[in-house]
């Protein structure tokens, strides 16, 4: 490893001509996103004897190599065609690593084995077997894209993490669904055939908190991330919104009212030990926790119109941090706890606001039509929002200096996108 | 013809049911009480032990059969009376605002004077916003807008134990449309009778 980085420190010097040869090659993957990216050349699988190379193609060889070029770590390099893919014939290429695959099926499970060179010294870096049956390839090509992201960057890729949401695209009512973090691969996983809101994971991504009229009133639900296993949360209060868990995964935050006056209360995940953290007679709402979970970022009235405020997890030391904009809402802390991103009106349009907690500096990043509720990726890489540029609400993902605008879903109206928060 | 074979099968079921719960020893066949309110008597129903299906009788399909039941009000065509003719006023609020204009407490005040003169009625308040606003925000203030409207109602004289609020912020509006009239009619306490 240590070698190989090394080597892959020297090489863009001794392979500048090469890399500007490649730009000839017309496909979108094999753009190079940055001049720090490893240049990596991954051939099409060699295949065993019962499998063929459509079986492989979409499933497992494509998301491979979207994922890999998705990644900030490498640049994809393509290999002449009809040319055994050895590693003279990757340098020559200009890649600096060659990924080595091969596929063979052992009583209907898939084996791949995935080699990875370096060019420079010939040496294998990292040999992996995955197993799995057909229908786990594209999670296979996941898991090894995160291990090849990990292997460079000592942080997995966000490959295998899951983007939940609210759409109307089956039925028309608005119910949850899970999607990969491209926008494949989505799966419904709430059938109340009525208004259903705002899903939130819990921090070890295996329960989803969120709001749903069932009852005919607005209530809190827990869900398992596989759809079973529900239970409603009796909180004693009445509207039950925007519930967020703790990064200990204890208490969930949510907007509960008496008597029309909406305040930010707790109450443990196992429904119980209700207690109020705001008294102000405005409306408060939104509650979002601080990645280390001794504060809260909410959305209050207080001061006229709706904006951002931040306090202590007990409820104290409240403090205003949004001052641009009449209406902010739906505060969300970045993995790294240091930024902050909300739905923030400028110019009468709502768009996604990126606030810099320690310099009070801020940017906009969304783009056109009206754009609401931010969440982050677990790398802090990338945010999802929703828009309705279109003229209906669709999920888009940005990066967060706002390049890499792309939309992820294209059926019904879809809202409210949450991210995991682990990365698988 | 066919349903009431269904339902002489089903009346049967249960007869035989009320019968094995206070018999010691259930008999093959018993005789259906004779309704008091009419003086139809039934015909003998053959118990069966484990039915396997519902066979018809010798006799069963000749003797007609009465069935009654409860006619319950039309709670929408109601409400859709009241709306028409003015008994219940929706209250309307401005931009961003959950405060009871002089309109809002006037159609409140119109809508109180019927609900205390049927006094047997209940009554939803739901809260609606505009779609200009964000999502969570504008539920928490469809919440306080329906509050509002349940609480004047209260000091004029309506039983609170009879309303019941919930906010739909800009979940379900009652105009499409961007224009200033369509937003104006989606800011509203609407208020809805729910049943006695």
């Amino acid at each position: 490893m240590k070698r190989l980085a090394l080597y892959l420190a020297i090489l863009p010097l001794l392979l500048a001509p090469v890399a500007a040869a490649q730009q000839q090659v017309g496909i979108d993957i094999y753009k190079n996103q940055s001049a720090a990216a490893v240049k990596l050349a991954v051939p099409f699988p060699r295949l065993g004897s019962e499998v063929t190379p459509q079986a492989l193609q979409d499933p497992f060889y494509a998301p491979l190599l979207r994922d890999l070029a998705f990644s900030d770590v490498f640049a994809l390099v393509a290999l002449p065609p009809n040319v055994a893919a050895t590693t003279v014939v990757a340098r020559r290429a200009g890649a600096q690593g060659l990924l080595n695959l091969s596929a063979s099926l052992e009583s209907g499970q898939y084996i791949i084995e995935a080699r990875l060179y370096d060019v420079a010294s010939n040496s294998l870096q990292m040999g992996r077997r995955y197993r799995g049956s057909p229908a786990a390839l594209t999670r296979l090509a996941h898991t090894i894209a995160n291990d090849l992201v990990q292997y460079f960057n000592g942080k997995p890729g966000l490959f295998l993490s899951q983007i939940a949401f609210i759409s109307t695209r089956e039925g028309g009512h608005k119910e949850i669904y899970l999607m990969d973090y491209d926008g494949s691969n989505v799966r419904r996983i709430s059938f109340h055939n009525t208004i259903t809101l705002s899903p939130h994971w819990s921090p070890d991504d295996e329960r989803i908190v969120y709001t749903s009229f069932v009852r005919g009133t607005s209530d809190l639900y827990l869900v398992s991330r596989h759809g079973g296993g529900r239970v409603r949360l009796e909180t004693g209060v009445s509207l039950n919104i925007a519930p967020s868990f703790s990064p200990d995964g204890k208490d969930i935050a949510f907007v509960g009212s008496v008597a029309g006056n909406p305040d930010i209360y707790l109450i443990g995940a196992d429904g119980r030990n209700l207690r109020r953290l705001t008294s102000a007679n405005t409306i408060e709402s939104t509650p979002s926790w601080s990645p280390t979970g001794r504060q809260i970022a909410f959305t209050s009235s207080r001061s006229g119109t709706p904006q951002i405020f931040v306090m202590d997890a007990e409820g104290t030391n409240v403090r205003r941090v949004s001052f641009e904009g009449e209406w902010n809402d739906d505060p969300v802390f970045s993995p790294a706890g240091d930024l902050l991103a909300y739905t923030s009106r400028v110019n009468g349009r709502f768009q996604i606001r990126v606030l810099n907690l320690a310099t009070q500096e801020s940017s906009v990043i969304a783009g056109d039509g009206s754009n609401e509720q931010p969440s982050w990726s677990p790398d802090g890489k990338y945010i999802v929002f929703m828009s309705n540029r279109t003229g209906s609400w669709h999920i888009y993902r940005i990066a967060v200096d706002g390049t890499a605008l792309t939309r992820l879903t294209s059926v019904g109206e879809n809202t409210a996108p949450e991210w995991s928060r682990r990365f698988e | 013809m066919k349903k009431v074979n269904l339902m002489l099968a089903v009346t049967s079921i249960v007869l035989m049911m009320a019968a094995a719960g206070c018999r010691t020893k259930p008999k093959k066949t018993v005789n259906a009480p004779t309704p008091p309110e009419t003086g139809l008597s039934a015909p003998p129903i053959t118990a069966v032990e484990n039915p396997p299906d519902f066979v018809k009788e010798p006799g069963a399909s000749t003797t007609p059969v009465v069935t009654r039941e409860e006619l319950t009000e039309n709670i929408d065509e109601l409400n859709r009376t009241a709306a028409g003719k003015g008994w219940i006023q929706d209250a309307f609020f401005d931009y961003d605002a959950a405060q009871l204009s002089p309109q809002a407490q006037e159609a409140l005040s119109t809508s109180a004077n019927w609900l205390k003169a049927h006094p047997e009625y209940r009554l939803l308040i739901e809260g609606h916003c505009d779609e200009r606003g964000t999502e969570q925000y504008n539920l928490a203030l469809g919440d306080r807008r329906s509050n509002q409207a349940k609480e004047y109602l209260s000091t004029l004289g309506v039983d609170a134990s009879r309303m019941k609020t919930v906010s739909y912020g800009e979940e379900r509006p009652f105009a499409q449309g961007t224009t200033e009239d369509a937003f104006r009619q989606n800011r509203r306490a609407h208020l809805v009778i729910t049943g006695k």
